[in-house]
């Protein structure tokens, strides 16, 4: 018993020492974004004081920008972080009694399968026009806050391990030699696997039986369907699979998060791609304080922020700078994404796929 | 009945609250459940939810691996167990047994997560012992590897079932039987096992409920081996289906009922025969070495899992990536108290403080309702409360979420009073009144009640004999159900994992959604946070009202 409190009270001081530190991961918002900070400072009413964002990016992104929005414009702010088809799923389930004012961030697929369901309501930001048509509703019923290609994560260590081939292509993972060795979320749940079920149904035309045999080969390979999106890059990283299916952006945020092993693999057939997306919802608590959110959200400044939470997506908007550890779009072979065909098949795809891939034995 | 009232007034009225806070956040709850799966959106009578879980042939996998995974958890636990028991009680002395009952206690105050998280750090594909020490490709993903973590996980329920009785056996039973002439092994098969029978029941029973209420491990380790639990969680947090989720609920609720009270109707309590209340005059014997040393070797070897898998989860806290760079680091810790984890850690341990004392007392009183009190129906209170601790948490979690989202009683949800904390203190009461309930209805039973007669007889009213005379005396049982309710309450993810709001964090979840993000060393830092919390509680409240809370809290 008296080991046992020793290592109790060692614990503790080790703790309070910890809490005392100094902050180094998360350095505070950069200070004056240059000329561009005096044009468009973003904080507009207020309303109520409080507002509750409904996140998809990384938890350690979204809660970077809610402390730095709410350093700057003074309305507090909380948040709570779901991936893109549990975000979905609870809009529609809080329908009638909604209680996030701004979903923030995720592919805009799942914002154009919201938007069928009538769950957004189109706000177009202060300076809406300088955001580029590619990425945005026209009508504001979402606006693009970043941009980020559908990468593969590979684990070079393990691979050579294993003396197995460096993968080039989507049809080089279909290959039965990589069973078990590919790590990527389930579409149901998460906005990236949903980007690369989308991405297939390009490659093939939009031909579903076409798209639905490749994904059934590439299922054998899989380990297990995880609930992130994000997540298969560290399990890439720690080298519990060879292969992981993520976004580029969150590759990079492993490998300087410390994941040594791991590099970035874009298919030779080309590639998917995000926008990510933000919207007002309909019936939102504190609409006057989300309005002043999204404001914020798209200036220069708050774009440019990113990097600093270990978010590495390409800034929607054109004056904001471009970190060089991001991946550009043009370096990338990308296939021709249609938004709204991807968001307008959504439920159709995700269902099918729960139903004939998921299930099937390996 | 009047005239029973008239003598018996706190009774009565300890009743009426009772029955109105059972209906309110019990039944109510179960009824919410059960009426989503019998009533369709239109209104009409349709049970589709649960026939369609039978009848899909995915579904129906999922039920039968639950099952399989219960019942290997259930054997394999329960072997261990009484190992370990054995072990302590016939092939130990000294320092050597204290280890071992200490390890045999250690996983007990583990979160959820901790142990799965750490079989990743040592036994994973890439594991420090399988992969980089010893060069073994295994994977822990699928039922192997949730057999071990629930194994390591649940073997202490039942070393403590076991380690109560093998001691309390009696020695001349054993003594006769070596004077005729038997070898020790000969002994242990023909009269201890046999007087054990019902315990073995008893604990694998036990342990099928709670393997079956397992939430944590089934997400984390269980690779593609769906069970129910996680699929009631699944449906609601990815698709928000509530008639899905309630079809898994009722298809999870049956058999653990039936296990639960199956326990409880044959093993029930004191079921040792040769407990007679005389101290035993004769003294037990060690096994011979035959038994002893295998048994020592089985039981050290578990031990040194046990402490590798603890160890293992400090190392991840307190390294930048665990396997992949092992430089020691405070960066975990930094980025969870710098985020949400200090609004977790303070959200949790308030809301589990406040719901531990009202659990330790309901159960107080509804233990005195039902061993000394002539209200009629009393044995109903008992076996309706019980169902907190019967129903998977998973289950209840869901009865409150439908039971309290909308008019008229809108508890849970940000908007609602408190932000929706009233619904975590309603979960963890549930949870953990049943413990209280038991500890106190054991208690009771061994106090005579010639003491309260003889107040009464005194002229002392109920009011006057229940806090001067029998409080006082269950003080011990009242103190151990609050101090296990709060650890309990500030572990337990399954039943509040859909309750979360943002006016709330709850630490479980918090590791959950780091599990999710395989962001793993900040998972091991809020374990450990949370490790250490609960070792604070325990040695506190055992330093200020005296000791055996370590072992009651268990």
């Amino acid at each position: 018993m008296k080991k046992l409190s020793a290592f109790v009270t060692m614990l503790s001081l080790v703790l309070a020492a910890c809490g005392g530190a100094p902050p180094a991961s998360s350095p505070a918002p950069t200070t004056g974004g240059g000329a561009a900070a005096s044009q468009d400072q973003g904080c507009g009413a207020k309303g109520s004081g409080s507002l509750t964002i409904l996140g998809t990016p990384q938890e350690e992104y979204i809660q970077g920008i809610t402390k730095a929005f709410e350093a700057e414009c003074g309305i507090k702010t909380t948040y709570v972080r779901l991936s893109s088809g549990e975000a979905l799923a609870k809009l529609r389930a809080d329908k009638a009694s909604p209680q996030f004012s701004v979903w923030w961030g995720g592919p805009a697929d799942g914002y154009i399968a919201a938007n069928n369901e009538s769950l957004l309501e189109a706000y177009k930001p202060k300076n809406f026009d300088k955001i580029p048509a590619s990425y945005k509703d026209p009508s504001g019923v979402w606006t693009g806050i970043y941009v980020g290609a559908l990468g593969v994560a590979l684990n070079t260590k393990v691979l050579k391990d294993k003396n197995l081939a460096e993968p080039t292509s989507w049809a080089d993972l279909a290959k039965p030699i990589y069973k078990g060795q590919i790590s990527i979320a389930h579409p149901a749940s998460s906005g990236t696997s949903y980007t690369f079920v989308a991405t297939h149904a390009f490659l093939n035309n939009k031909d579903l039986t076409k798209t639905f045999s490749y994904l059934s080969a590439f299922h054998q390979n899989v380990l297990q369907y995880q609930k992130t999106g994000a997540a298969p890059a560290r399990q890439t990283g720690q080298g519990e699979v060879a292969i992981g299916v993520v976004f580029s952006h969150d590759i990079v945020a492993a490998i300087e998060e410390g994941f040594k092993d791991l590099k970035i693999m874009f298919p030779s057939e080309g590639t998917g791609y995000e926008i990510g997306g933000m919207a007002l919802l309909k019936g939102a608590p504190d609409a006057v304080a989300g309005k002043t959110f999204m404001d914020w959200a798209i200036t220069v400044k708050a774009q440019e922020m990113g990097p600093q939470f270990k978010a590495y997506q390409l800034p929607t908007h054109p004056d904001a700078k471009v970190s060089d550890k991001s991946v550009k779009l043009s370096s990338v072979k990308t296939v021709a994404y249609d938004f709204q065909w991807a968001g307008d098949n959504k439920k159709t795809i995700v269902d099918r796929f729960s139903n004939e891939v998921a299930p099937q034995p390996r | 009945m009047i005239g029973r009232i008239g003598r018996e007034p706190v009774a009565a009225i300890v009743a009426v609250f009772a029955a109105a806070g059972l209906a309110l956040i019990l039944i109510y709850p179960l009824f919410s459940v059960l009426q989503e799966a019998v009533i369709s959106e239109q209104g009409g009578f349709d049970v589709s939810p649960v026939t369609r879980v039978l009848s899909n042939p995915v579904s129906r996998q999922i039920l039968v691996n639950t099952l399989v995974m219960g019942m290997l958890a259930g054997i394999l636990s329960t072997v261990l167990g009484f190992a370990f028991a054995l072990a302590t009680a016939r092939a130990s002395r000294g320092p050597l047994r204290a280890g071992l009952h200490f390890v045999a206690l250690l996983p007990l105050i583990a979160p959820p997560f901790a142990l799965a998280l750490s079989t990743i750090f040592l036994f994973g594909r890439n594991g420090l012992v399988t992969k980089q020490l010893f060069g073994l490709e295994i994977s822990p993903y699928g039922l192997s590897g949730l057999l071990f973590v629930q194994t390591i996980t649940f073997f202490p329920v039942a070393y403590l079932i076991f380690d109560a009785l093998v001691r309390q056996l009696d020695p001349a039973l054993e003594e006769a039987a070596l004077n005729l002439g038997a070898s020790r092994a000969r002994i242990l098969r023909t009269v201890t096992l046999p007087l054990l029978r019902p315990a073995f029941a008893g604990s694998f029973l036990i342990i099928f409920v709670e393997s079956l209420a397992d939430l944590a491990n089934p997400l984390l380790i269980g690779g593609d081996f769906n069970v129910l639990a996680s699929s009631v969680y699944l449906a609601i947090i990815g698709e928000f289906d509530t008639r899905k989720a309630v079809g898994f609920a009722v298809v999870l609720l049956v058999p653990s009922l039936i296990a639960f009270f199956a326990q409880r109707l044959w093993v029930g309590e004191g079921n040792v025969v040769t407990v007679t209340g005389k101290p035993s005059t004769g003294r037990v014997g060690l096994l011979e070495p035959t038994l002893r040393v295998p048994l020592l070797a089985v039981t050290l070897f578990v031990g040194v899992i046990v402490v590798s898998l603890y160890a293992a989860v400090i190392a991840g806290a307190f390294t930048k990536l665990l396997g992949i760079n092992n430089t020691v680091t405070l960066d975990n810790f930094r980025f969870v108290l710098q985020g949400i984890g200090t609004r977790a850690m303070t959200d949790t341990t308030i809301l589990s403080a406040i719901a531990a004392p009202i659990a330790g007392i309901s159960g107080l009183l509804v233990a005195w309702l039902v061993v000394r009190t002539r209200i009629g129906g009393r044995v109903v209170f008992d076996y309706l409360l019980m169902l907190g601790a019967a129903a998977p948490g998973i289950v209840l979690g869901l009865g409150i979420l439908l039971a309290f989202n909308h008019p008229p009683l809108r508890l849970s949800g940000q908007t609602a009073l408190f932000g929706g904390a009233i619904v975590f203190i309603i979960a963890f009461v549930l949870r953990t009144a049943p413990v209280s309930l038991r500890g106190n209805v054991a208690a009771l039973s061994q106090i005579d009640p010639s003491l309260e007669q003889a107040s009464a007889n005194l002229g002392a009213g109920q009011v006057t004999t229940l806090r001067r005379i029998t409080v006082p005396l269950l003080r011990r049982s009242l103190l151990s159900g609050v101090i296990f309710s709060f650890t309990r309450n500030m572990t337990t993810l399954s039943t509040v994992a859909l309750l979360v709001t943002p006016s709330w964090r709850i630490m479980t979840s918090q590791i959950l959604n780091e599990i999710d993000a395989q962001r793993l060393g900040s998972g091991a830092a809020y374990s450990t946070i949370l490790i250490v919390i609960v070792l604070i509680a325990i040695v506190g409240l055992q330093r200020a009202f005296g000791r055996a809370a370590i072992e009651v809290a268990a």
